[in-house]
C-alpha cells in the first residue's frame, strides 16, 4: 500500500486540530482584555459597607483598617444610601480611625441590618451574605477524636504498605530488563516504523 | 511461558474459594482474572489506579458531607462552618475529601507524566490518551467546584472569573452565566455539577478507560523488549492476572488512605471569611496558579489562552507525534518540549506564590 496514502486521514486530522487551536487561541486574543469582576465601583452603600468588612475579616489588625475606611467614605458618598444607618457608619469610621477594629466592625455590621433585610432570597451570582464572618482556622489543639483518627490512619498506612509489598511482582523492572532484553544493550531493540 | 510470584499467584482455599466460584457463576468476575504484564504492578504503572483510589475516598466522603452541606448562598458558608465545628468526625471528613481532591490531582497528573515519559499513548492508545485527558479535565473542574462550595471569598472570587470567563467565550459558556437561570443561584447548580455531573462523567469515562486498557492491553514497558509489532509487551515476559493488579492498586489506595487521614487531622483546610461581592484579596487554590499568572500579564484571556494551549496540546499529542520509539532517549523533541512546559508551567506557578494578590477591580 502507498504509504502517503495510509497517512492522509491522519494528515487531515492533525490539520483539523491545529486549525482547531490556532482559531481558538486567535479569536481568544482578538477579544477585549477583560477583568474579573468586570469594571467600576459599586454605587449601592450597604454593598460598599460589606465590602469594607470584608478587609477588616481578611486582613487581620490595622492591615485592614485603611482599605475599610476607604470603602466606608465611599458608602458615604453614594447616591444609594437606602437602609444604611448613616450616623452608625460614621461611628463606625470614627472607631477604626481610632485603633478599635473589633467596635468598628461591630457597628459596620449593625449599620447595614435594614438594607440586609430588605433583600430578597439571592439569585443569580448573588452572596447571600448577611454576616461577614471571619476565617475558621483549620485547626485547634487535637482531641481525643483527632487521636483516634490519627491512629487509625497510621494502622492503615502499615497495612497498605505491607500489603503492597506482599502483592510485589517477583521480579523488578531491573530484574525483568535482565531477562528480556538482549544481552549488552541498554535498552530495547528499536521498533520499526508502523 | 510465564513466572510469577508464588504468593501473587495464591489461589484462596475452602469457603473463600466456594464464594467467590458461587459468585462467579452469577457475575463473572473471572472475567477480570486476564492476564497483564508483570511491569504493570509497579507503582509507576499502578498511578491510574491510585488515581481511582483517591475517587473512591472523594466519592464516599462527598456522599457524608452532602448530608450536612446546605447549598443555597444564604446559608453555604455557615453549614460548611457547622460540619467542621459540631458534626463528629466532619473535620476529618472534610479535610479527607479535601486532600483526596488533592491527591486525585496529583496522581492523574503524575500518571499522565508516566503515560507521556513511557510513551503509552501511541498507537494504537490514542483514544485511551483522550479519554484520560478529558477526565483531567473532569478533574480540574470538580476542583474548581469544590473550591465555590464552601461559599468563602476564596470560592466566591473563583466563581467571579468562571462567570467571566463564560462572558468571553460567549455561547460556548452560556452555562456557566447567571443568566442561564436567573431564578436559581448559580451555586446550586455548580452543587448540582459536583456532585452529580462532574464525577458522573468521571466514572463514565474511567469505565471506558479501564475497558480500553483491557483492549489494547497494557502498553509494554520502554525499556524492555516488545513483542514483533512494538505494541505489546513481549510473551516473555511473565504475566499475572488483573485481579493481581486490583490487589496491588488497593493496598496502594490503603496507604493513600491513611497518609490522607494524617493529613486530614494535622492540616485540614481553613473557611475563608463569608462572601463579599465586589471585594478581589484571596489567592487562588495553587492547582490554578499558573494560569491566574498568566491573567496578571493578559488578563482574563490570559486564564482561558492558557488552559487552551494546554489542553489542546495535550489532546493532539498522539496525532502529531508519529515517532515509533517509546524508550525516552529516543525521543528527544518529544522529551525536550515536554520539560519546556513543565518548567514555564512550574515557573508561572512559583511566580504566583511570590506575586502579591492582584486588584483587577475597576480595571
Amino acid at each position: 500500500m502507498n504509504r502517503s496514502h495510509r497517512t492522509t486521514p491522519l494528515r487531515h486530522l492533525r490539520t483539523a486540530l491545529l486549525l482547531v487551536l490556532v482559531v481558538a487561541f486567535g479569536s481568544s486574543l482578538a477579544m477585549t482584555p477583560a477583568w474579573a469582576h468586570g469594571s467600576g465601583e459599586s454605587k449601592v452603600a450597604y454593598m460598599l459597607v460589606q465590602q469594607a468588612l470584608g478587609h477588616l475579616a481578611h486582613q487581620v489588625g490595622k492591615e485592614g483598617v485603611m482599605p475599610a475606611i476607604e470603602k466606608i467614605d465611599d458608602a458615604l458618598r453614594a447616591t444609594d444610601q437606602m437602609g444604611v444607618d448613616v450616623a452608625e457608619l460614621r461611628q463606625a469610621k470614627m472607631e477604626l480611625m481610632a485603633g478599635n477594629v473589633a467596635q468598628g466592625r461591630a457597628l459596620l455590621q449593625h449599620s447595614i441590618i435594614e438594607a440586609l433585610s430588605q433583600l430578597p432570597p439571592p439569585t443569580g451570582e448573588q452572596t447571600g451574605t448577611k454576616i461577614v464572618l471571619d476565617p475558621l482556622p483549620g485547626r485547634g489543639n487535637l482531641t481525643g477524636t483527632d487521636f483516634a483518627f490519627l491512629i487509625v490512619s497510621i494502622l492503615m498506612i502499615f497495612l497498605g504498605v505491607g500489603l503492597s509489598w506482599r502483592f510485589r511482582p517477583t521480579e523488578n523492572i531491573h530484574e525483568l530488563r535482565q531477562k528480556l532484553n538482549p544481552p549488552g544493550t541498554r535498552g530495547p531493540p528499536t521498533p520499526q516504523a508502523n | 511461558m510465564s513466572e510469577v510470584n508464588p504468593l501473587a499467584n495464591a489461589k484462596p482455599s475452602g469457603r473463600a474459594r466456594r464464594v467467590l466460584d458461587m459468585l462467579d457463576e452469577r457475575l463473572g468476575i473471572k472475567a477480570l482474572e486476564y492476564p497483564v504484564p508483570e511491569h504493570a504492578n509497579n507503582l509507576a504503572w499502578s498511578l491510574g489506579g491510585v488515581t481511582a483510589s483517591a475517587l473512591v475516598i472523594l466519592i464516599i466522603t462527598g456522599t457524608i458531607l452532602v448530608q450536612f452541606y446546605s447549598p443555597v448562598p444564604e446559608s453555604a458558608n455557615e453549614s460548611v462552618r457547622h460540619i467542621v465545628s459540631h458534626v463528629w468526625g466532619g473535620r476529618f471528613v472534610r479535610g479527607l475529601h479535601f486532600w483526596a481532591s488533592q491527591a486525585m490531582y496529583v496522581s492523574a497528573i503524575l500518571h499522565m507524566l508516566r503515560v507521556f515519559f513511557t510513551g503509552s499513548y501511541k498507537k494504537p492508545r490514542e483514544a485511551n490518551w483522550l479519554i484520560g485527558v478529558a477526565m483531567f479535565g473532569l478533574v480540574t473542574l470538580g476542583l474548581f467546584t469544590g473550591t465555590v462550595l464552601k461559599w468563602d471569598q476564596e470560592g466566591f472570587e473563583a466563581l467571579g472569573h468562571n462567570i467571566e470567563l463564560g462572558r468571553l467565550l460567549g455561547g460556548a459558556g452560556m452555562w456557566f452565566s447567571p443568566q442561564f437561570a436567573f431564578r436559581v443561584p448559580i451555586l446550586v447548580r455548580l452543587y448540582g455539577a459536583h456532585v452529580v455531573i462532574v464525577p458522573g462523567l468521571i466514572i463514565m469515562l474511567a469505565v471506558l478507560h479501564a475497558l480500553l486498557v483491557k483492549r489494547h492491553k497494557i502498553s509494554p514497558h520502554p525499556s524492555l523488549s516488545s513483542d514483533e509489532s512494538g505494541l505489546q509487551a513481549s510473551i516473555a515476559e511473565p504475566t499475572a492476572p488483573f485481579t493481581h493488579h486490583l490487589r496491588r492498586i488497593a493496598a496502594f489506595g490503603m496507604a493513600l488512605f491513611g497518609l490522607l487521614g494524617i493529613l486530614a487531622v494535622l492540616l485540614p483546610p481553613e473557611i475563608g471569611p463569608s462572601a463579599v461581592a465586589g471585594l478581589e484579596v484571596t489567592r487562588p487554590p495553587w492547582n490554578f496558579w499558573w494560569v491566574f499568572t498568566l491573567e496578571n500579564w493578559l488578563g482574563l484571556p490570559g486564564i482561558l489562552d492558557g488552559e487552551l494551549i494546554l489542553f489542546a496540546l495535550l489532546a493532539i499529542l498522539p496525532f502529531v507525534d508519529r515517532n515509533p520509539n517509546r524508550f525516552w532517549r529516543r525521543r528527544p523533541i518529544a522529551m525536550t518540549i515536554a520539560i519546556i512546559m513543565l518548567l514555564i508551567m512550574a515557573a508561572l506557578t512559583v511566580l504566583m506564590a511570590v506575586t502579591p494578590v492582584k486588584q483587577h477591580l475597576g480595571m
